[in-house]
C-alpha cells in the first residue's frame, strides 16, 4: 500500500540530487552498451590477430573509424545473434579504432571491457535478485516468527555462512566440469549457470541476517502492535508495515553486496574459476592484463581500462546506494 | 451481562520456581459505553493487564484466565482470524507514545484509512475520504491537507489525535488506552482527555484506560482499579475511590499525588 504518491516523492528526491542523477545516467549508459554490445560498433572482442604486439591506445581524436571489421568467430545466442546482423547492415565493416588499445593477442580492449561488463552486471544482477528476494523475506519471516522458527531458520543460514565460499566454488566447478557434457545434454546447465546459481546462494545469506536484525527490533515497535490490534493480517503487517521500514537497511547492504559480488566474479574468474573464455569478464581482462605486464614493454592499460570499468561501476553503485537512502526516508527534508 | 468479562487473570513470566506474575488472578467487568481507570504505580501491571486484554503480551510471557469475554465471546480461545476481525473493529487501542505507535514511513492518512481497507475491504480511495472525516472529527484542522503528511510532520498532540482517530474510525465498542496523554504536555493532556469523552459520550465507546495520574482518573473515569505488585487492591467508582478510599495502598497513593491533599 506504500502510496503513488511516496514513490514518486522517493523518485523526485532521487533525481533533486546532483550526484544520484548523475550515478544513475552512468549506471543506465554502462548497462545500455552491455545490453546492445553486439549492436555497436565493436571490433569483435574474439578475433586474434597473433602477429601483432599489444597497441597502445589511440585516442578518437586521432582516429575515430577502421575498415576492415572481422566478424564475431563466437557462437552467438539468439537475441545478440539478431542485434550482430543489425549491426552487420548498419555499420557494414566499419569499427572503431583501438581506442584503449588492444592486447597483447591483438584483440580490442575496448570491445572486450564491453562484453566484460555482461558478465559482471549478470553476477551483480543474481546476487541482487537473490538478496532481494530470498534473502530479504528470509529474515523478515523470521524475524517475525520469532522463538523456535526464528532460531530454526537463522542457524541454517549459520551453517550455510560458515562453509568456505572459495572452496565451494572450486568444488562445485570441479563437478561441473567432470561431467559437463552430460550437464549440458541433460539439464542444459553450462558451468556459467552453475557459477551464477552459487553467487546468489551465497549472497543472500548476510541480506537474511541484516533484514532479520532490523524485524527484531521492529516486531515490538508500537506502531506493529497498533498495526496488530486494529486487525491486519501477518502478511499484510510484514510488507505494509515492516518491509519498508527496513528499507534503507536493504539497499544499504545491497550497496555493499553488489560490489563484493562484482569483485568476487572478478576474482574467481582471475584465478581461473569463473567464466572461461572466449568469454570475457573484467577479472578475466585484469588477469590477461597483469600477465602481460613485464619489465620491459609495460602495456599498462591491459590493466587499467578493466580496472578502471570495475571501480568506476563499484563508485557509482555506491554513490547512488547512498542517494537512494536519503530519498528513502521521508524524515529527510521534502522538495 | 457486561461488555468485557475478566476472571482471575495471570500473566506469567517465566515457569516453574523462578516464574515472575506479572498480574495475579485478575478479575473486573467492563460495562458498555463506561470508562474503567486502572490505576498505579510503575511496575503494578496496569500496561501488562492492558496488553493481556489486547492479546499482546510478549511471547515469553502467558495469559491465563478463567474467563477473559468480550461481549459474550472468548477472546482466549478464538481462532486468530476471528480475533483480527474482532480486532480494530469492536477492540481498538491506543499507546502511549503517538511518535512509535504511527509507521514512520507511511502518510498519516493511509494509515488513519487502513483499518478500513483491512476491514471492509474499502477502496484505498473510499478509506481516504474517510481518514480525513476522522481526522476532523478528532479536531485536526484542514484534515484534507494533513492526510499525505508523515507523523514526523505533526506535533505530538495532534500525532495523538489521529492514532485516536485510526482507533475510532470503525466505531469499536471498546477502546484500550494504555496512558494516552503520559508523552504529551500538560495543555495537550487536558485537551486529547477532553477529546476521549466527547467521542465518548457520541459514539458510546466503552474505555478502559490505564494511567498512573490520579488527576487523569478524576478527570475522565467512571470507576476505576487501584493495582499495585499485580493485584487489584480496590475497585470503586472514582467519587467513592477519591472520597473514601479504603485501601491503605489507595490513600497513600491518594495522599502522594500533587495537589490532591485532602482538604
Amino acid at each position: 500500500m506504500t502510496s503513488a504518491a511516496g514513490r514518486a516523492g522517493v523518485w523526485r528526491r532521487l533525481l533533486g540530487d546532483r550526484v544520484s542523477r548523475a550515478c544513475l545516467a552512468f549506471l543506465g549508459v554502462v548497462a545500455l552498451a552491455s545490453l546492445a554490445a553486439p549492436l555497436l560498433p565493436l571490433p569483435s572482442p574474439s578475433a586474434l590477430r597473433l602477429q601483432d604486439e599489444p597497441l597502445p591506445p589511440v585516442p578518437p581524436w586521432r582516429e575515430l573509424f577502421r575498415r576492415g571489421h572481422r566478424a564475431d568467430t563466437r557462437e552467438l545466442a539468439w537475441p545478440d545473434a539478431r542485434l550482430a546482423g543489425l549491426r552487420e547492415r548498419l555499420f557494414g565493416d566499419l569499427e572503431t579504432a583501438p581506442w584503449l588499445g588492444t592486447d597483447s593477442k591483438g584483440r580490442d580492449l575496448l570491445a572486450r571491457v564491453v562484453w566484460g561488463s555482461r558478465t559482471s552486471i549478470l553476477a551483480a544482477l543474481a546476487a541482487g535478485l537473490a538478496s532481494l528476494a530470498i534473502g530479504v523475506l528470509y529474515g523478515a519471516v523470521a524475524g517475525l516468527a520469532g522463538a523456535r522458527t526464528d532460531n530454526l531458520m537463522m542457524r541454517a543460514v549459520d551453517g550455510l555462512q560458515s562453509l568456505p565460499f572459495v572452496f565451494l566454488v572450486i568444488f562445485l566447478i570441479g563437478i561441473v566440469n567432470a561431467h559437463r557434457a552430460e550437464l549440458a545434454s541433460r539439464f542444459g546447465v553450462g558451468r556459467e549457470a552453475v557459477f551464477f546459481l552459487v553467487i546468489g546462494a551465497v549472497s543472500w545469506l548476510t541480506m537474511a541476517r541484516v533484514v532479520r536484525g532490523q524485524v527484531r527490533l521492529l516486531r515490538r515497535a508500537p506502531f506493529v502492535e497498533a498495526a496488530h490490534v486494529s486487525g491486519a493480517s501477518p502478511a499484510r503487517i510484514l510488507f505494509v508495515h515492516v518491509l519498508p521500514n527496513v528499507l534503507p537497511v536493504v539497499v544499504a547492504s545491497l550497496t555493499l553486496t553488489i560490489p563484493s559480488v562484482m569483485l568476487t566474479e572478478a576474482f574467481l574468474s582471475f584465478l581461473g574459476l569463473g567464466v572461461e573464455p572466449p568469454h570475457v569478464s573484467w577479472g578475466i581482462l585484469a588477469a590477461d592484463g597483469v600477465e602481460a605486464i613485464n619489465p620491459v614493454r609495460i602495456a599498462w592499460w591491459l590493466v587499467a581500462a578493466p580496472a578502471a570499468g570495475l571501480g568506476s561501476v563499484l563508485l557509482a553503485l555506491n554513490l547512488l546506494g547512498d542517494g537512494l537512502r536519503d530519498a528513502l526516508d521521508p524524515r529527510t527534508s521534502r522538495g | 451481562m457486561a461488555l468485557l468479562e475478566v476472571r482471575g487473570l495471570s500473566v506469567i513470566y517465566g515457569s516453574g520456581d523462578s516464574a515472575v506474575r506479572a498480574v495475579v488472578d485478575a478479575s473486573f467487568d467492563v460495562e458498555a459505553g463506561e470508562t474503567l481507570a486502572v490505576v498505579g504505580e510503575s511496575g503494578s501491571g496496569k500496561s501488562t493487564l492492558a496488553l493481556a486484554v489486547l492479546g499482546l503480551v510478549p511471547s515469553p510471557g502467558r495469559v491465563e484466565a478463567e474467563k477473559l469475554s468480550f461481549s459474550g465471546r472468548d477472546l482466549a480461545r478464538m481462532p486468530a482470524r476471528e480475533l483480527r476481525a474482532l480486532r480494530g473493529a469492536e477492540i481498538a487501542a491506543v499507546f502511549q507514545d503517538p511518535a512509535a505507535s504511527l509507521c514512520p514511513w507511511l502518510p498519516v492518512g493511509e494509515q488513519v484509512g487502513e483499518v478500513l481497507e483491512v476491514h471492509r475491504g474499502a477502496s484505498p480511495r473510499a478509506a481516504r475520504r474517510a481518514a480525513a472525516a476522522a481526522l476532523a472529527e478528532v479536531g485536526i484542522a484542514d484534515p484534507e491537507s494533513r492526510l499525505d503528511a508523515f507523523p514526523h510532520e505533526l506535533s505530538g498532540g495532534m500525532r495523538q489525535r489521529a492514532t485516536i482517530a485510526m482507533a475510532l474510525l470503525l466505531g469499536p465498542r471498546l477502546l484500550v488506552a494504555d496512558e494516552p496523554t503520559s508523552a504529551l504536555d500538560a495543555t495537550v493532556q487536558a485537551s486529547i482527555l477532553e477529546l476521549l469523552k466527547e467521542l465518548r459520550r457520541k459514539h458510546g465507546t466503552a474505555l478502559l484506560l490505564v494511567t498512573h495520574s490520579l488527576g487523569v482518573v478524576a478527570a475522565a473515569a467512571d470507576r476505576a482499579l487501584v493495582m499495585r505488585g499485580g493485584r487489584i487492591v480496590e475497585a470503586a467508582p472514582v467519587r467513592e475511590l477519591f472520597r473514601a478510599p479504603r485501601h491503605e495502598y489507595t490513600r497513600e497513593l491518594l495522599s502522594s499525588a500533587p495537589g490532591s491533599g485532602r482538604p
